[in-house]
C-alpha cells in the first residue's frame, strides 16, 4: 500500500459503528448507538452530554478498558478486537493514559509512587526527577510522600492526571478530570491538558463543565448514547447554550416516555 | 439480623465454621471428662478421664478464642462501610459491637447444634480408639451424659460473643469518616499492651520448658510442662505478627520488578493484610512441629510401656485436632482477606496490572508471611523441645531431628499457598 504524503495524519483513535448494550435486570439498556469518530492526533476533544448519556461508557470503550457488545476501536494502528486481556493491558498502560471519573489510587502508595506505577509496571526504571517535574506541573512537588488518604479530592485527583501522563502516551483520556477541583485547580489542570495538546498530545475529555469544553479544540455532543452535535473552536457561553438545548430536549423526551 | 447475615455470607461461613470445630473439640473433651465422673468409670480411669480432657479442653477453649478473634476481625474488616454508615446515622460504639456480638452469636448457635451432636459421637470414638490401644480398661464405657456436653457447647457460644466484642472494638471506635483503609499504621501507642502481652506468653511459655531441665527423664511432668509450653510460644509468637512481617519484609531480597515493589510496599505499610496467614501459620507450624517433634523424642528414648504410649496417643491426637482447626481457620481467614481486596485488585488492573502480575504480587505478600511464619514457629517449637530433649536424653540434639519441622512446614506452607493462589485467581479475575 502506498502511503500518499500529502493525505492528513492518520487518527489515533478511529471508532465505527460503536454500540454498548447492558444486560440489566431491569431489561437491556443501549449505552451506546452507533458511534463513528475519528481523534486527529495531537488534536484536545471534549465529550459533553447529559447525564446517563454514555460518556464513560464510550471512554472506556475507545480506551479499551471495557469490551463493546459490537462496533470496531483501533488504537494507534491496532485493533482492539483482536487483542486477548493482557496484550490489551499491555497495550493500555504504553499508549494510554487514563483520568478516572473516581481516582482509582492505590491506598498504600504515596502520590510518588502511584504515579510511577505505570512505568514499573511495564518494567521500566522512572526517572524520578521526571516524576518530580509532573508533580511539580500537576502542583504537588512537596506533597510526593503523601498517602492518598492525606491529601484532599482534588488533590487525588492532580496525582490522577500526573499518573496518566508519565508513560508519555498517545492518547490521554480523562473523565471530568475537574470534577472535584475548585476553580483555580481546575483552571491549572486545564491549562495543562491544553499546554500539552499544543506540544503534540492527543486528548480526550469528558466534562459536565462549558468553562472546561472551552480548552478544547472542538466539542463533541452525545445524547442517549449517539453523537448529535459537535462545536470547533468552541466558547464557553455557545457550549452552554448548545447544552441547555440538548438537556431540555432529553427531558422532553423522558417525559414523553413517562406519559405513555 | 439474619438479612444482613445474608449479605455478608463469606464472614458467617468462616465464623460459623470455627465455632462447629470449636464446638466438635470442646464437646469431644467433655464426653471423656462425663465418662471420666461417671459411677461406671473403673478405678485408675477416673483420674485420667478426669485430668487429660480438663487440661486439654483448657487449650482448646483458649485455642477457640483466639481463632473467632481473628476470624471476626477479618470478616469485619469488609463491613467497614457499614460501620461507619451505622455510626454516621448516630450509632454508638456499644451498639455496633453489641449487634456483631448478637450476629456472632447468632452464627455460633446455628452451628452449635451439629457441633454438640458431632462431638458427642467424637468423644465415643476417642475413647473406642484409647480402648483399642488398650489406655483404658475394658469395662469402661463411654458415658457422656448430657450436662456436661450442653455446658461445653454453651462455654463456645460465650466464647465467641466475647471474641465478637473484642474483634470489633477497634473499628466501632474509630472515627466514622476516617479513611476506610488506614495505610498507615496509627497510634504507635497501641502496639504496647499487645507486645507485653506477647512477651508474658513467651517468658511463660519458656519458663514452663525450661523448668523441665531440673527433672527426671521418667517424670511425666516433664510432657505435661513441654506441652502446654509449646502452645504458650506459639500464641506469643502469634502476637508479634506485624513485627515478624516486618522483618521478614526488611529481610527479603528487594525484587526489581513492579510486582516485587508493590508487595513490598503492601507488607511494610498495610501489614494488616496479612496478619492472619501469619497468626494461624505460626500456631500451625508452631504447635503441630513443637508437638510432633516432642513425640519424636519420646518415642525414641523412652521405654515402651502403658504411660508412655498413652501420652504418645494424646499428643498425636492433639496434633490431629488442632492441626485441623488451625488448617481451616487459615482457610477461612485467608479467603477473606484476599476477598476484601477486591477493589484495590481492580485498581491495578485498571492501572495495567496483568492479572498475572496482580497474582504474583499476592504471592510474593503471601510468601513473606510463609517465611515469616515458618521461620518463627520453628524456632519457638525448637526452643521449648530443647529442654525436653535434654533431660530424656541427656543432649539437645533429638529437639533437632528434621522429620517433624518438614512435615509441618511442608504442610502450613502448601495450604498457604494453594488457598492464596485459587482465592487470588478467582477475585483478581473478576475484580
Ligand atoms: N454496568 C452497567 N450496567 C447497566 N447499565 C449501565 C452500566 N453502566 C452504565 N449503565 C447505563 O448506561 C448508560 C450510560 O452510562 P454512562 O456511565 O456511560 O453515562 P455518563 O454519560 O458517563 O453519565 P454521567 O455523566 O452521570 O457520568 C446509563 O443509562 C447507565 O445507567
Ligand atoms: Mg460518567
Amino acid at each position: 500500500m502506498s502511503h500518499p504524503s500529502h493525505a492528513a495524519a492518520p487518527p489515533v483513535v478511529r471508532v465505527r459503528d460503536l454500540r454498548v448494550r447492558y444486560e440489566g435486570e431491569a431489561g437491556p439498556v443501549d449505552a451506546l448507538r452507533g458511534i463513528d469518530l475519528d481523534v486527529p492526533r495531537g488534536s484536545f476533544t471534549a465529550i459533553m452530554g447529559p447525564s446517563g448519556s454514555g460518556k464513560t461508557t464510550l471512554l472506556h470503550s475507545a480506551a479499551g478498558l471495557q469490551t463493546p457488545t459490537s462496533g470496531m476501536v483501533e488504537l494507534g494502528g491496532a485493533d482492539l478486537s483482536t487483542l486477548d486481556a493482557t496484550r490489551l493491558t499491555k497495550l493500555r498502560r504504553r499508549r494510554v493514559g487514563f483520568v478516572f471519573q473516581a481516582f482509582h489510587l492505590l491506598a498504600a502508595l504515596t502520590a510518588r509512587q502511584n504515579v510511577e506505577l505505570p512505568l514499573r509496571l511495564d518494567g521500566k526504571r522512572a526517572d524520578p526527577r521526571r516524576t518530580q517535574a509532573l508533580l511539580d506541573r500537576v502542583g504537588l512537588g512537596a506533597r510526593g510522600e503523601h498517602r492518598p488518604h492525606q491529601l484532599s479530592g482534588g488533590q487525588k485527583q492532580r496525582v490522577a492526571v500526573a499518573r496518566a501522563l508519565i508513560t508519555d502516551p498517545e492518547v490521554v483520556f480523562a473523565d471530568e478530570p475537574t470534577g472535584a477541583l475548585d476553580i483555580r485547580s481546575a483552571r491549572d489542570v486545564l491549562g495543562l491538558l491544553r499546554a500539552l495538546a499544543d506540544g503534540g498530545q492527543t486528548i480526550i475529555m469528558v466534562t459536565h463543565d462549558p468553562v472546561a469544553a472551552s480548552f478544547s479544540d472542538q466539542v463533541l455532543f452525545l445524547a442517549d448514547g449517539v453523537i448529535v452535535d459537535h462545536l470547533r473552536r468552541p466558547s464557553a457561553p455557545e457550549v452552554a447554550s448548545r447544552m441547555a438545548t440538548l438537556v431540555e430536549s432529553a427531558e422532553r423526551a423522558a417525559n414523553t416516555v413517562e406519559i405513555v | 439480623m439474619l438479612r444482613s447475615l445474608a449479605h455478608h455470607r463469606g464472614g458467617a461461613v468462616a465464623s460459623g465454621l470455627v465455632a462447629f470445630i470449636g464446638t466438635v473439640l470442646v464437646t469431644t473433651m467433655a464426653g471423656l471428662l462425663g465418662t471420666g465422673l461417671a459411677d461406671t468409670t473403673i478405678g485408675d480411669d477416673k483420674s485420667f478421664l478426669t485430668q487429660f480432657p480438663i487440661i486439654l479442653g483448657g487449650w482448646v477453649v483458649a485455642i477457640v478464642l483466639f481463632a473467632m478473634v481473628s476470624t471476626v476481625g477479618v470478616a469485619l474488616a469488609g463491613r467497614v462501610e457499614e460501620i461507619a454508615g451505622l455510626r454516621l446515622v448516630g450509632a454508638t460504639p456499644r451498639q455496633v459491637q453489641a449487634r456483631f456480638a448478637g450476629e456472632t452469636l447468632t452464627v455460633a448457635a446455628i452451628a452449635a447444634v451439629p457441633g454438640l451432636a458431632a462431638g458427642m459421637l467424637m468423644g465415643g470414638f476417642v475413647l473406642d480408639r484409647m480402648d483399642a490401644a488398650g489406655l483404658t480398661e475394658p469395662g469402661t464405657v463411654y458415658a457422656p451424659g448430657i450436662v456436661l456436653p450442653v455446658i461445653a457447647a454453651v462455654l463456645v457460644l460465650a466464647v465467641s460473643v466475647v471474641a465478637a466484642w473484642i474483634g470489633s472494638r477497634t473499628l466501632a471506635n474509630r472515627s466514622p469518616v476516617a479513611d476506610p483503609e488506614p495505610a498507615a499504621p496509627t497510634g504507635r501507642g497501641r502496639n504496647r499492651p499487645r507486645r507485653i502481652a506477647a512477651a508474658l506468653l513467651l517468658v511463660a511459655g519458656l519458663g514452663s520448658s525450661s523448668a523441665v531441665l531440673g527433672m527426671d527423664a521418667d517424670d511425666i511432668l516433664t510432657t505435661a510442662m513441654t506441652g502446654p509450653a509449646v502452645v504458650l510460644v506459639a500464641v506469643g509468637l502469634c502476637a508479634l505478627a506485624p513485627e515478624l512481617l516486618l522483618l521478614a519484609n526488611r529481610l527479603a531480597r528487594s525484587g526489581s520488578n513492579a510486582s516485587a515493589h508493590v508487595a513490598r510496599i503492601n507488607v511494610t505499610v498495610v501489614p494488616r493484610r496479612t496478619r492472619p496467614l501469619v497468626t494461624f501459620l505460626v500456631l500451625f507450624v508452631g504447635v503441630s512441629a513443637g508437638t510432633l517433634s516432642m513425640q519424636g523424642v519420646e518415642n525414641g528414648h523412652a521405654a515402651p510401656g502403658g504411660d508412655a504410649q498413652l501420652l504418645a496417643a494424646i499428643n498425636y491426637l492433639v496434633v490431629v485436632l488442632l492441626g485441623a482447626f488451625m488448617a481451616i481457620a487459615l482457610t477461612n481467614n485467608l479467603m477473606a482477606s484476599i476477598a476484601q481486596r477486591r477493589a484495590e485488585f481492580a485498581t491495578m488492573s485498571l492501572v495495567g496490572s496483568t492479572h498475572a502480575q496482580t497474582l504474583r504480587m499476592l504471592l510474593r505478600e503471601v510468601g513473606t508471611g510463609i517465611a515469616a511464619s515458618v521461620v518463627a514457629g520453628t524456632l519457638g517449637a525448637m526452643a521449648c523441645v530443647v529442654p525436653f530433649a535434654v533431660a530424656k536424653t541427656g543432649s539437645p540434639a533429638a529437639a533437632f531431628a528434621p522429620l517433624p519441622y518438614a512435615l509441618a512446614i511442608v504442610a502450613g506452607a502448601a495450604i498457604a499457598l494453594v488457598v492464596a493462589t485459587l482465592a487470588g485467581r478467582r477475585v483478581i479475575r473478576t475484580a
